[in-house]
């Protein structure tokens, strides 16, 4: 895989985000962040990390975008005049956004160094026993947390429905 | 994709979070910054997978922070979708200029 490869997948990338942040029509911001998340999973891919690149494609395009989208159907905002997407601030975000590109960008260069043989690159099997062994703690939190995200989200939900049903008119 | 030098992905992290912050700051619906705050979080790891790759080859802790970053983003969406939810039910808009009960 060589590098102009790598230029038009980040062109790809940077271009779907700029609309998934600027389209006003939130369900083809959702369309172009799944390009972005795609994209994202193609980078992993060219640098040796297929596994994390499967993670990715799994749990964003398939969990978080999904998740997004149904969010979007249920708080359909109602369809009376067309009001502004943006806050009235946004020339603000953009100055900070644009002052901290700068800074990265100046950050990013001068730390190139080359890239160790791809015949180095531990396999999936490593992965899954040193996760098991080194990283076995983490794992188990990540499983609480989990768990404890799921029923927070439930409780949330389902409590202010109760309540909106009781002072329902 | 190792033919590439570090400091170009290292770009396209940095325009994925610049991106992002942009939208996280200048979005209205709540949902459009949960979007936002996906890219930024995409960014990051992927800036972890570079300096894995290119620094850190032998061990594996850059591929478990990612992992761990993404399980905990799985969590983040789902909790901050169920607040939106409601939110919604309780003002009837998710725009986040428009909620400001705690404004003093």
């Amino acid at each position: 895989m060589n590098q102009w490869l790598f230029v038009l997948l980040a062109l790809v990338i940077v271009s779907a985000a700029v609309l998934a942040v600027t389209l006003r029509n939130l369900i083809h911001s959702v369309l172009s962040l799944i390009v972005v998340f795609l994209g994202t999973a193609a980078v992993y891919v060219g640098l040796e990390a297929p596994f994390i690149a499967a993670v990715q494609v799994l749990i964003y395009v398939g969990a978080i975008a999904i998740l997004l989208l149904f969010a979007l159907m249920l708080v359909r905002a109602k369809m009376g005049q067309p009001t502004p997407h943006v806050t009235g601030s946004w020339w603000l975000g953009f100055i900070l956004a644009s002052a901290l590109f700068v800074i990265l960008a100046a950050a990013a260069f001068g730390i190139d160094r080359p890239a160790p043989p791809a015949a180095d690159v531990p396999d999936v099997a490593a992965l899954g026993t040193d996760l098991l062994r080194q990283w076995v703690m983490p794992f188990e939190a990540a499983s609480l947390l989990l768990t404890a995200a799921m029923i927070g989200a439930i409780a949330v939900a389902i409590e202010l429905r109760r309540q909106s049903r009781r002072s329902a008119p | 994709m190792t033919a590439t030098p570090l400091s170009w992905i290292l770009l396209l992290s940095a325009a994925m979070f610049a991106i992002g912050l942009f939208g996280a700051l200048s979005r209205k619906s709540a949902i459009g910054v949960l979007i936002a705050i996906e890219i930024m979080l995409n960014a990051a790891n992927i800036n972890l997978i570079a300096f894995w790759r290119y620094l850190h080859m032998p061990s594996l802790t850059g591929q478990m922070f990612v992992l761990f970053s993404i399980t905990v983003a799985g969590a983040e969406v789902a909790l901050g979708l169920a607040i939106i939810i409601a939110v919604y039910r309780h003002m009837r808009t998710i725009h986040v200029d428009e909620i400001t009960e705690l404004k003093g």
